[in-house]
C-alpha cells in the first residue's frame, strides 16, 4: 500500500494465482468487499489497484449530493466515481432511484465492466443515471457505459461481461441479486 | 394464413432509419423495438404470448397493472434456458430499446429534457442518430432472441 497525495493506492500482484482465477474473478471477490475500484497491466502483470474509501476522493471525483441538491447521506454516496449531473437525476421522482443499495450494486457493476475494458484495451466512462417508465411508472437505476470505440467494439464488450455478471450472480444474496436483474441496468453508447 | 414475422417490422424500421422526416425516424425506432420484443416473448410464450400461464404472470409481475413489456423483460432474466449473465445482458438490452421507443412515442416536443437527454447518454444529434441506433440495437440482439427457449423459471 502507498499514498498518493489524498489518495491511498493498494496494489496487489495476482500473477501467483491459479491459472484458472480469472483476474475478474478476483475484482469479484474484491468487490464483495466494497473495496475495489479498478485493474490494470503494469510492466505486463496483472494487477488490481483499489481506492480506499476512507479516504477523502479526488477533488474531479464528481459528487452524487450535487446532483440531487442535498447532502450526501453516506460515506459510500460521497464516494462514489460514477456521479454525473443530467437533468433527469434531479427530477424528484428519480431519488428513489439513488438508494445506498442500489449505488452500491451500480458500483460493483462499474468495476465489472471497468476491469473488462481494461483488459480489452477499450477507453470506458461511466455515469449513473435513472429512467422511468412512460407507460408503467418502472423506475430503474442505470449504469450508462460510452465506450470510445465503434459498435462493434461496444457491443462485443457488453457481450463479453456475460460471464462475469454470471459468476456475480451466482454469488449475490437473493436481495442483492434481485435488485442487479430487475433495478439495476446496463446501457452503453459508443462513438457515432 | 401463415404467421406474421416480426422480423419484417425491423426490416421497415432499417429503411424508415434513412428517412428524412422525425415520424420516419421515431418510427424506426417503434419498429425496432416491437421487432425484438414480440420474438422474444413469442419464443419464450408461444405465439401471441398464448402460453404465458397465468401462475408464470403473476410470479413475473405480482401487480396487474405491469405491462407486457415488464412482464417479457423478466422472464428473459429468469428463463432457465439461458445463463443469468446472457440473460441479464439480453434483458437490459431489450429495456434500452424500450426506454428509447417510449420517448419517441410519446413526446412529441423534442426539446423536453427527457429527449434532450437521450440524445446526450447516447451521444447523437438527434432523431436520424438516434434511429440509427436503435436498429444496430435491434440487429445485434436478434441473434441473442433467436435461441430464447420456452420459458421456464430459473430454479
Amino acid at each position: 500500500m502507498r499514498s498518493q497525495g489524498r489518495r491511498t493506492v493498494v496494489t496487489a500482484s495476482v500473477a501467483s494465482l491459479d491459472r484458472t482465477s480469472s483476474l475478474s474473478d478476483l475484482l469479484l471477490l474484491l468487490s464483495e468487499g466494497q473495496e475495489i475500484a479498478w485493474s490494470s497491466l503494469e510492466d505486463g502483470e496483472p494487477t488490481v489497484r483499489f481506492t480506499d474509501r476512507r479516504q477523502v476522493p479526488d477533488e474531479n471525483e464528481l459528487r452524487i449530493d450535487h446532483r440531487l441538491g442535498r447532502k450526501p447521506s453516506t460515506e459510500r454516496e460521497r464516494l462514489s466515481p460514477l456521479a454525473r449531473p443530467s437533468p433527469l437525476q434531479r427530477h424528484p421522482r428519480s431519488h428513489h432511484a439513488f438508494t445506498n443499495k442500489r449505488l452500491d450494486i451500480a458500483n460493483c457493476l462499474w468495476s465489472v465492466v471497468r476491469s473488462k475494458a481494461l483488459q480489452s484495451g477499450l477507453p470506458v466512462d461511466a455515469e449513473i443515471g435513472a429512467e422511468e417508465g412512460v407507460e408503467d411508472k418502472r423506475n430503474q437505476t442505470v449504469l450508462v457505459v460510452h465506450v470510445s470505440g465503434n459498435v462493434r467494439q461496444a457491443l462485443a464488450l457488453w457481450k463479453s461481461l456475460d460471464i462475469d455478471i454470471d459468476r456475480w450472480l451466482a454469488r449475490l444474496p437473493p436481495y442483492d441479486r434481485s435488485v442487479l436483474l430487475n433495478d439495476v441496468a446496463l446501457r452503453f453508447s459508443w462513438n457515432e | 394464413m401463415p404467421l406474421f414475422d416480426p422480423m419484417g417490422w425491423l426490416a421497415l424500421g432499417e429503411r424508415l432509419a434513412k428517412g428524412s422526416t422525425e415520424a420516419e425516424l421515431r418510427t424506426a425506432i417503434s419498429r425496432a423495438y416491437y421487432a425484438c420484443h414480440i420474438m422474444a416473448r413469442d419464443r419464450m410464450f408461444g405465439s401471441d404470448a398464448t402460453g404465458l400461464r397465468r401462475k408464470d404472470r403473476e410470479m413475473l409481475a405480482r401487480d396487474k397493472r405491469v405491462s407486457e413489456h415488464v412482464v417479457v423483460s423478466k422472464a428473459i432474466a429468469t428463463n432457465s434456458g439461458m445463463r443469468s449473465g446472457a440473460a441479464k445482458r439480453l434483458s437490459d438490452q431489450l429495456g434500452e430499446l424500450r426506454s428509447m421507443r417510449e420517448q419517441a412515442d410519446y413526446h412529441c416536443n423534442s426539446d423536453r429534457d427527457e429527449i434532450k437527454e437521450l440524445f446526450r447518454r447516447y451521444r447523437v444529434g438527434g432523431w436520424p442518430g438516434m434511429a440509427n441506433t436503435a436498429v444496430a440495437r435491434a440487429q445485434s440482439l436478434v441473434p441473442d432472441i433467436s435461441v430464447l427457449q420456452a420459458y421456464k423459471r430459473r430454479p
